[in-house]
């Protein structure tokens, strides 16, 4: 039989293993490297191309390098909104596919290209067929995505036997040196495009999950996103003292060295505070030469790393904890090699973080392990995960009913009975969602299904109906047949599976006029906010502004008449940099607010 | 249907230390998990899971353990509309205004779109997280009285008098719960 292999398939970069001799072993490519970069190239003519030789192309060719496919994984249209070198299609709210060389592919068919990559790779390195794995996916991934993430192995040719959450995975990499401990963890898992935080507790073999919380939608690669905007910045300037087109920036193969650039520098400042971020004939003759301090990237981070604060807190809370009740915060993922992260867990946690595990093998070091559990390599651990959404259904009113809270151990059953509203209802509609809003329809919907009812008097009818979340955390629903007992799956049909030429249709009608659209709307929030910001502004001078110096009041005082000029002018753009602008140069009035708060005084 | 004491060994009592409840869990979670078994079935599991869930909090506990105990009358909680107890009424009162202007103020802070804009709401921010506190330490403390009481009748269980005295903490137990419940959760959403 197949051995089962445990694969990371992560954002940036993707890794697999295997047990041998009772320990988990990563496996090399052919090009020697543990790490396959999550990217694949299409060329022209012949087959895709996958991993570190697909990296080299994106620079190169960037509509046909698709990468960071996991971000839209699962996901519909206008629900992911990082800016790609690849092209995206679809009308908002059907699935997302990524178009290249004039072809649709869904993300679980790139992402099952690099799975089935690593699946030979690791066929030349056992010398055996490989058919089995244990794949990870963020612990905050809700049925959709995971369901996708399961399709794209699949699609690679393996049976999945098992989807783990990432944070478990690398808290099992770590406590298995600590088996005969009771200990108490946070694992801080910050990837190329995810974050989870979740809360164990290691009980000898038992790995029981408290808690987890999470944001599919924030990573490292927010942060390259953010630097590549300042050397856009800087290539605009070198542009016009040259002499050169404005717009630069926006040229997909400018933008792509840009990007290569940013994630080189972002890596050197982890361990250097100054760099030098050089693109030799970047346009034509003209190079671009730029030092980076460490503190100018951090600036940058900050408040894209702080919203992992409000996470951190919420499982907190969710595990009925203090930050004190903690033995280990433990870090994982690429992006916790910055030291602003690092700072920031200690800020937020009160306790140095534990580097102890490699933040790129963790999880799959731990995904080798589950796959080990399962074949019964690894004896006496068990992993008790929780689902991370709450789990309902649509009820009249378009309110939300819970059936299965966020946190709930998995493997789980909850039944439900419904009944017929009136005399003779033959079906019943019935939505079913994911997510922590009251409100069904701030809520992710996973699909719909109908019940059928004998025909009976008002109540008279009933239906269960089991809704059960198995150990990968993917729904099931079953109905029982009331007279026989007999139970059957329920098929939902899926939002997101919608036909490919429904798809196609879809596209047709949307893909032109969506530039203006966004331009428009872009200025409405622009302006919305500007309208917020400048009385708010005159407030807060008036409350603290005695503090300021005359120079932090001048810049202030000019940065308004800069968000009101660019009003008055309409300019999208320049309002949000206004904006921004405002935003900066107000931060240390916001911050002797938020102390002032602090010491009791009052203010408004 | 098995009893879920019964499923985790435990004796059918309405007090049970919280570190006991949950050894036996995973005890019995450790032998039956799927992957512990190897055969992939749920059904054992999802059985001690939920008999975990329903033994862990006091409230759910005391309504399984009284239904249980009277068969034939059905689950009294469900037959009989829940009242707040008439001492309560008042913090009851209270608990709804403190909700109402949480959320009233939330509805405000949400539509800041600037980090001024939050910053000019912190004063207010901390005063309300203050109340919440202030309540919130006030239910924690009813609650641990509540606790008290148990341990009392447990030391008569089974008795009618136990029964009678149950139902009435069985009440309390779950108001407290859900007021305690909301109240966490005004806090988080307040300091986040």
């Amino acid at each position: 039989m197949s051995p089962i292999v445990g694969i990371d398939l992560g954002t940036t970069n993707s890794l697999i293993g295997v047990m041998e001799a009772g320990f988990p072993i990563l496996l090399a490519g052919s090009d020697g490297e543990r790490l396959t970069p999550s990217v694949v190239h299409f060329p022209a003519q012949g087959d895709p191309v996958v991993g570190h030789a697909a990296l080299r192309m994106r620079v190169l060719e960037p509509a046909a390098t698709v990468y960071s496919a996991k971000r839209f994984i699962g996901r519909r249209v206008g629900e992911e909104t990082a800016p790609t070198g690849f092209a995206l299609t679809g009308a908002e709210g059907t699935p997302v596919r990524f178009e290249v060389r004039g072809k649709p592919y869904p993300p679980e068919a790139i992402s099952a290209k690099v799975l089935a990559k690593l699946r030979a790779d690791a066929e030349r390195a056992l010398q055996c067929e490989v058919t089995r794995a244990v794949i990870t996916v963020p612990a905050y991934f809700n049925d959709a995505q995971r369901n996708a993430t399961k399709a794209a192995g699949e699609l690679a040719g393996f049976t999945v036997e098992r989807i783990v959450n990432e944070p478990t995975a690398a808290a099992l990499a770590y406590g298995l040196n600590h088996l005969r401990d009771h200990a108490r963890v946070a694992v801080f898992d910050l990837g190329g495009g995810t974050f989870d935080i979740s809360i164990l507790e290691l009980h000898g073999g038992v790995f029981q999950v408290l808690a987890t919380h999470g944001d599919t939608r924030l990573g490292g690669d927010d942060v390259d996103e953010a630097l590549v905007g300042l050397l856009s910045e800087k290539l605009e300037a070198l542009a016009q003292t040259h002499g050169h087109e404005p717009g630069q920036s926006s040229q997909p193969a400018l933008r792509a060295r840009l990007r290569e650039a940013a994630v080189d520098a972002k890596h050197r400042l982890s361990s250097e505070t100054v760099c030098s971020v050089e693109l030799p004939f970047l346009l034509g003759n003209d190079s671009l030469v730029y030092r980076l301090e460490r503190s100018e990237l951090e600036r940058l981070a900050r408040p894209i790393l702080e919203r992992t604060r409000a996470h951190c807190i919420r499982v907190l809370a969710d595990a009925r904890l203090s930050a004190a009740d903690l033995d280990e915060v433990i870090l994982v993922g690429g992006a916790t090699r910055m030291p602003l992260v690092r700072a920031m867990v200690e800020g937020i946690f009160g306790r140095t973080p534990n580097i102890s595990q490699n933040p790129d093998e963790a999880v799959a070091l731990g995904a080798t392990l589950q796959a080990g559990i399962l074949s019964g390599a690894v004896q006496n651990v068990v992993l008790l995960d929780v689902t991370p959404l709450s789990l309902g259904i649509e009820t009249c009113g378009g309110v939300m009913n819970v059936i299965i809270p966020r946190n709930s151990t998995i493997p789980i059953k909850a039944g439900e009975m419904f009944t017929n509203a009136v005399a003779g209802q033959r079906v019943m509609r019935i939505s079913v969602l994911q997510g922590e809003r009251e409100m069904a329809r701030d809520n992710w919907r996973l699909g719909e299904f109908e019940l059928e009812f004998e025909a009976a008097p008002k109540g008279k009818a009933r239906v269960g109906v089991q809704f059960e979340i198995d150990a990968n955390g993917i729904l099931q629903v079953l109905a029982r047949d009331t007279g026989t007992g007999s139970q059957k799956v329920v098929e939902m049909a899926s939002a997101v599976d919608v036909s490919d030429e429904a798809v196609e249709k879809m596209l047709e009608d949307s893909l032109e006029h969506a530039f203006e659209d966004v331009n428009a709307r872009v200025f409405t929030e622009a302006k919305l906010k500007a309208e917020e910001l400048l009385p708010a502004v005159r407030n807060a001078l008036a409350l603290v502004g005695d503090a300021l110096d005359e120079a932090e009041k001048a810049l202030i005082t000019q940065r308004v008449s800069e968000v009101e000029q660019a009003v008055r002018d309409g300019a999208s753009q320049a309002l949000q940099r206004a904006n921004r602008a405002l935003d900066d140069a107000t931060q240390r009035l916001a911050t002797l607010l938020v102390e002032r708060a602090m010491q009791g005084g009052k203010t408004g | 249907m098995e009893n879920y004491f019964e499923m985790l060994g435990l004796a059918s009592r309405p007090w049970m230390e919280p570190e006991d409840i949950k050894k036996a869990f995973l005890r019995a979670a450790a032998l039956c998990h799927p992957d512990a078994k190897r055969n992939g079935e749920n059904g054992q599991f999802t059985q001690i899971n939920l008999a975990y869930t329903t033994l862990r909090e006091p409230a759910a506990r005391l309504r399984y353990l009284l239904a249980h105990n009277r068969p034939e009358e059905g689950d009294p909680a469900a037959a009989s509309p829940e009242r707040i107890p008439a001492r309560w009424v008042d913090l009851f009162m209270e608990i709804a205004a403190q909700q109402q202007q949480v959320t009233s103020f939330l509805k405000k802070k949400e539509l800041a779109r600037s980090a001024l804009a939050v910053a000019l709401l912190s004063g207010e921010s901390a005063e309300m997280r203050r109340a919440c506190g202030v309540l919130a330490a006030r239910l924690d403390e009813m609650w641990a009285d509540c606790l008290e009481r148990l341990r009392e009748w447990d030391r008569a269980w089974p008795g009618d008098a136990a029964v009678a005295g149950l139902e009435v903490l069985q009440r309390e137990f779950n108001y407290l719960g859900r007021w305690r419940e909301q109240l966490r959760e005004a806090l988080v959403l307040l300091t986040v």
